[in-house]
């Protein structure tokens, strides 16, 4: 029987003996050496790694009409992605797109398991490929573990070396690459190479590194252990229909070694030939036989291993597999359940309200401020005339050109200086506007009038804008 | 049930507590400030010009990550220092 949502506690139960006055919080750190494992899932795994690797080193690189095409633009204050550009008042969109993010990854969780953790987070995804580069230069998982217990030497020094260097240097390429979403990432090369990077952009780069290697090569496990929140509460996400990695206890037990050829009925002997290969290939270095633990990361390297011993015994797979805990007592499964039916109808809802705001919004914003030095003025003609400054903001991709009415107090006369205004792309534009009145339409000392832009070679840019006329009064 | 927390944490491990949701902490802080103050408006006219915008926005996260530092640094000491065992082990004389 599994129990999903009731984990085991974390790893002190394991690897220090526990008082039952005083529970600690963390345990020592034992050294985890990753087994290679092959299989289904492994080639998923490294396609996912591959893809994602790729489309983060890959993006800053593209490029949109004469700019980059997804581009963090600190310094203007302006976010690029492809064709949409964001301003800092379109901050609402990156809130809603993050909670729209959090809420995926519930329903995500709570139909898949750890999905993410085993295929999509940066730190596994960092993590293999560290592992790859690690496994290249010191070898298999014996072959590592006896170099770690050498003593100092020429040939040992020089393993080390270069393994550290290539971290260094993918670490390096991959905060040149992060500090490239920010700052335009052919700018961040000709200043690289003219040694010409500005301070902060140098020290980014250098602190992404550090991060990367840090992270990938030394703390590994321990960040989805000590660091990961989403670790801490994912299990509250879960229930008993939620596809986790299990071993078969009824199948395996009891566990045992045995020649190849035999036979269970005289062995009294369950499936699990005891290998311990599952726990060798397990990167947080647990053992999945004692049920499903917190540290877990759903990676699903000990099904491969498993699956791969199985074949080898002539045994049917799947003693360790993907399944859920009515799956796996024998109850009947429920893919829709409330839960997955409530996340799933809030992900739909934000989802769908952010993309039709998101095509809907109109990317251009007009401010009226009226002149304040003074309240009014008469012209020559007997006019009343208020004077006001417009500000247009261009958010749109093209320039355009903009022509303005303003209507709400009876025979109103507008001024401006050229009969239409032009923006360039993302710029603001700004420009006097007088509204003269005869004296018998104003009804009130402080009147509403309203002010209409509208784009000459694009008619679905328009927007109003209200203001205030005063006058002397009656 | 009669529990009490001892919080037995290496060096490493209250570095992890102390700096890493600090970190997190900043980002949401920096994104939440900057997104309504531009850095230029920040400054006195005579220093707006010797600062780029990439430094100001930088200094200003360095810095929410400092103060978060001090919260999260706090939180740790306070419960550290009252915890149960250490109380039981400073009346046995022990050190922590």
């Amino acid at each position: 029987m599994l129990h999903a949502s009731r984990v085991a506690p974390a790893g002190p139960n394991r690897l220090q003996k526990q008082d039952p006055e005083n529970t600690s919080l963390f345990a020592a750190h034992q050294k985890v050496y990753p087994r290679e494992a092959s299989g289904r899932f492994a080639r998923l795994r490294v396609i996912a790694a591959i893809g994602l690797l790729g489309l983060f080193y890959v993006t800053p690189l593209l490029r949109w009409d004469d700019r980059q095409a997804v581009l963090f633009d600190l310094p203007a204050r302006k976010f690029y992605i492809f064709g949409l550009s964001l301003w800092p008042q379109d901050f609402i969109y990156l809130a809603a797109l993050l909670i729209i993010a959090g809420l995926a990854l519930f329903f995500f969780t709570a139909l898949f398991g750890r999905i993410w953790c085993g295929y999509a987070c940066p730190q596994t995804v960092w993590t293999e490929a560290f592992l790859w580069m690690e496994r290249l230069v010191e070898g298999s998982r014996s072959q590592r573990m006896k170099l770690d217990k050498q003593k100092f030497s020429a040939a040992l020094f020089r393993t080390k070396f270069i393994k550290h260097s290539i971290w260094i240097a993918f670490s390096l390429w991959t905060g040149f690459t992060f500090v490239g979403y920010f700052t335009p990432i052919d700018e961040l090369a000709r200043g690289l190479t003219s040694a010409s990077l500005g301070p902060w952009e140098l020290f980014w780069i250098l602190f992404y590194a550090f991060a990367t290697y840090g992270n990938a090569g030394f703390m590994r496990e321990q960040v989805c252990m000590y660091m990961c929140p989403y670790a801490r509460f994912q299990s509250a996400m879960f229930d008993a229909d939620t596809l986790i990695i299990a071993y078969d206890k009824e199948r395996g037990e009891p566990r045992g070694s045995r020649g190849r050829a035999a036979k269970a009925e005289t062995t009294g002997l369950g499936d699990c030939i005891d290998c311990t290969v599952c726990v060798q290939v397990c990167p947080t270095g647990i053992d999945i036989r004692e049920g499903l633990q917190y540290e877990c990361i759903a990676c699903s390297a000990c099904i491969d291993a498993c699956d791969s011993i199985m074949d080898k015994m002539n045994y049917p797979r799947n003693l360790i597999q993907y399944t859920t805990e009515n799956i796996s007592s024998g109850k009947p499964r429920h893919g829709f359940r409330p839960r997955i039916i409530v996340y799933g109808l809030i992900l739909l809802l934000l989802g769908g309200s952010l993309i039709s705001h998101i095509t809907l919004r109109m990317p251009l914003q007009l401010d009226v401020i009226r002149d304040r030095n003074s309240l009014y003025r008469e012209t020559p003609q007997g006019l009343i005339e208020n004077v006001y400054t417009l500000k247009i903001l261009n958010m749109d991709n093209r320039p355009h050109e903009y022509r303005l009415r303003a209507e709400g107090i009876e025979d109103l006369i507008l001024v401006t200086d050229t009969p239409s205004v032009s923006a360039d792309a993302g710029t603001i534009a700004q420009f006097v506007a007088r509204i003269q009145v005869p004296e018998d339409s104003l009804t009130q000392r402080s009147m509403s009038l309203q002010f209409h832009l509208q784009a000459i070679n694009a008619s679905h840019l328009s927007i109003s804008e209200e203001a205030r006329f005063v006058g002397p009064g009656n | 049930m009669k529990t009490a927390l001892t919080i037995e944490l290496s060096l490493s491990h209250r570095m992890i507590a102390i700096l890493w949701p600090s970190f997190a902490c900043a980002i949401f802080a920096s994104g939440l400030f900057f997104s309504a103050f531009r850095p230029q408006d920040l400054m006195p006219f005579d220093l707006a010009h010797e600062y780029s915008s990439v430094a100001v926005y930088s200094i200003g996260f360095l810095t929410f990550w400092l103060i978060a530092a001090l919260s999260s640094g706090s939180t740790l000491y306070l419960a550290i220092t009252n915890s149960g065992a250490s109380r039981q082990s400073s009346s046995a004389g022990g050190a922590e």
